[in-house]
């Protein structure tokens, strides 16, 4: 238990250190901060409406935050991991680990730590830029981890099933665009629709519901069954997928 | 283990392996004492990868038992991991990380003192180019590199793919020197390699792999006495150099050449383990 700890540890560190000197992962962290920064640029008067009208504020919190928490899930939960984990096949680093008696256990679960709390530091980042009140942010950065999670499940199984980074580059997109999606569901009624049930669809929903004063229960049923359904296909997918990359049969 | 020596610290049985229709591996059976330097010789293609893949549970094969560490390779248990060290065909270390952090990953990994790490550079020498980045070496100092991270918790038992593939003749040479000290300390090695002069320096028995068959195993010196060709090669003063046959024909040529003054030398026409290869194999490397 005490040497699975350490190897945890170890793995940890060097995700971290790769993660802030890998040039292409850099990108994906920066890119959600600076999409805020260019929101409050686009949408400077409803944020000066925001001002005085309460309904108004209401539409505008949950505009930057719903946003702030699919742009932070969806870059840095899916990018990074789909390349880091690309790279590591792609230059047989992960195969190496694995002859080092690291098991798929310990690489996942370092990896997707490491997201997690990537993910978590941009969302607080975003949602510090935003402007919304801070009395949201304990729902903001709960709702972005609840969500990171089926996101760092798919962002494990695209990256073992990439070749390289460049096939990396391709399947990643699938899956950003899935998490963009609930961003514009209140721009287009056809996307309401499919929104609910993409990745982040069930935490995007709870966050409205927070919002509005609005979270009950039978509230929360459908958008966790949603997080919960997307959790447990990454998590069989993944395991699946490991298991067929430590052999070479 | 029926046809393998009991106290071994890694024993094949009848080992078959096939991809589809092709088969890669047929019928091996060696062993390995502990602390035994042993060669599995090969062309490229010949299965000395496959071999260590089947070894190091990369691959699992399709008949014949496998005994690692005592015990059948199905029921080696993640203790039983720490103690085997692997240098792979494909073993990396990541670019982005000094050489020295990356020694200090797998010493973390493996649970070991980050102490050893100094003293592991100094044996490769790379104590100098500690702090350069991998992707910044040159494929002699990645796989010094690589090697000395499959040493850092001192197994009991090493794989050793092709270890000086691609290192100039010093670093060769270092390697070598490793290899023996490794040998001191008891360490069991399991090296493949298609260089028959260093299976020749460093191993104590080799396996010679043709077509996924063992067609040899034994020392290497026994396996040249076994090739020796029945004959010696006389230098003389005057007269050019002549072959005799080990018989009492040429100890009569010797004596003759004696008495006339003419002898300069007497050699054995053993063969190299290249051509006790190709005796054996009818293949060139």
């Amino acid at each position: 238990m005490q040497s699975s700890i350490a190897k945890l540890g170890a793995l940890f560190e060097k995700d971290a250190r790769d993660m802030l000197k890998n040039p292409t992962m850099l990108v994906t962290v920066v890119l959600p901060v600076a999409m805020i920064v260019l929101y409050r640029f686009v949408y400077r008067d409803l944020l000066a409406a925001a001002e005085a009208d309460l309904a108004v504020r209401l539409a505008s919190d949950g505009l930057f935050l719903c946003s702030a928490l699919c742009l932070s899930v969806g870059m840095v939960g899916s990018m990074t991991l789909v390349y880091g984990i690309a790279e590591e096949k792609e230059k047989h680093t992960l195969r190496t680990l694995m002859l080092a008696n690291v098991s798929a256990g310990q690489v996942a679960l370092a990896k997707g730590l490491v997201c997690l709390a990537m993910t978590l530091l941009v969302g607080t980042l975003c949602f510090a830029l935003t402007g919304v009140s801070w009395n949201a942010f304990p729902a903001f950065i709960g709702l972005t981890a609840l969500g990171s999670v089926p996101v760092i499940l798919l962002g494990l199984v695209l990256g073992l099933a990439s070749r390289d980074q460049m096939t990396a580059g391709l399947s990643s997109m699938p899956i950003l665009l899935l998490c963009l999606v609930p961003m514009f569901a209140p721009m287009a009624p056809e996307a309401e629709a499919v929104a609910t049930f993409t990745p982040l669809g069930g935490v995007v929903e709870l966050m409205r519901l927070v919002l509005a004063g609005e979270l009950t229960l039978e509230a929360a049923a459908l958008p966790l069954a949603v997080t919960a359904a997307w959790t447990l296909l990454g998590a069989v997918v993944f395991k699946l997928l490991y298991r067929k990359l430590a052999q070479d049969n | 283990m029926s046809r393998t020596e009991t106290g071994a610290i890694l024993a094949m049985d009848a080992v078959s392996l096939s991809f589809k229709d092709k088969r890669v591996l047929d019928n091996l059976t060696f062993s390995i004492p502990r602390g035994q330097t042993f060669g599995f010789l090969g062309p490229s293609g010949a299965g000395k990868t496959t071999t260590i893949k089947l070894l190091t549970r990369q691959l699992t094969k399709d008949a014949g038992r496998i005994n690692l560490l005592g015990r059948p390779i199905e029921r080696a248990s993640t203790a039983d991991y720490e103690r085997i060290g692997i240098l792979s065909d494909t073993s990396a270390l990541y670019e982005r990380m000094s050489i020295a952090e990356n020694l200090l990953l797998y010493a973390r990994l493996r649970g070991v003192s980050h102490g050893r790490v100094p003293y592991l550079l100094e044996r490769v020498g790379l104590s100098g180019s500690a702090k350069t980045l991998v992707k910044n070496c040159s494929k002699g100092m990645r796989q010094r590199a690589a090697l000395a991270a499959a040493l850092v918790h001192q197994p009991e038992l090493l794989f050793l793919d092709e270890p000086t593939s691609g290192l100039d003749p010093a670093a060769r040479t270092e390697v070598h020197k490793m290899l023996g000290e490794l040998k001191e300390r008891g360490t069991t090695v399991f090296l493949t390699t298609h260089d028959m002069a260093e299976a020749e320096e460093v191993c104590d028995r080799v396996a010679i792999l043709c077509n996924g068959a063992i067609a040899a195993c034994d020392g290497p010196e026994e396996l040249k006495l076994r090739y020796a060709r029945n004959r010696v090669v006389i230098r003389t003063r005057t007269r050019g150099t002549h072959e005799a046959a080990k018989d009492a024909a040429g100890a009569a040529l010797i004596d003759e050449l004696i008495a006339a003054g003419e002898l300069v030398s007497i050699h054995s026409d053993e063969p190299n383990l290249e051509e006790v290869f190709l005796e054996v194999t009818g293949r060139e490397f």
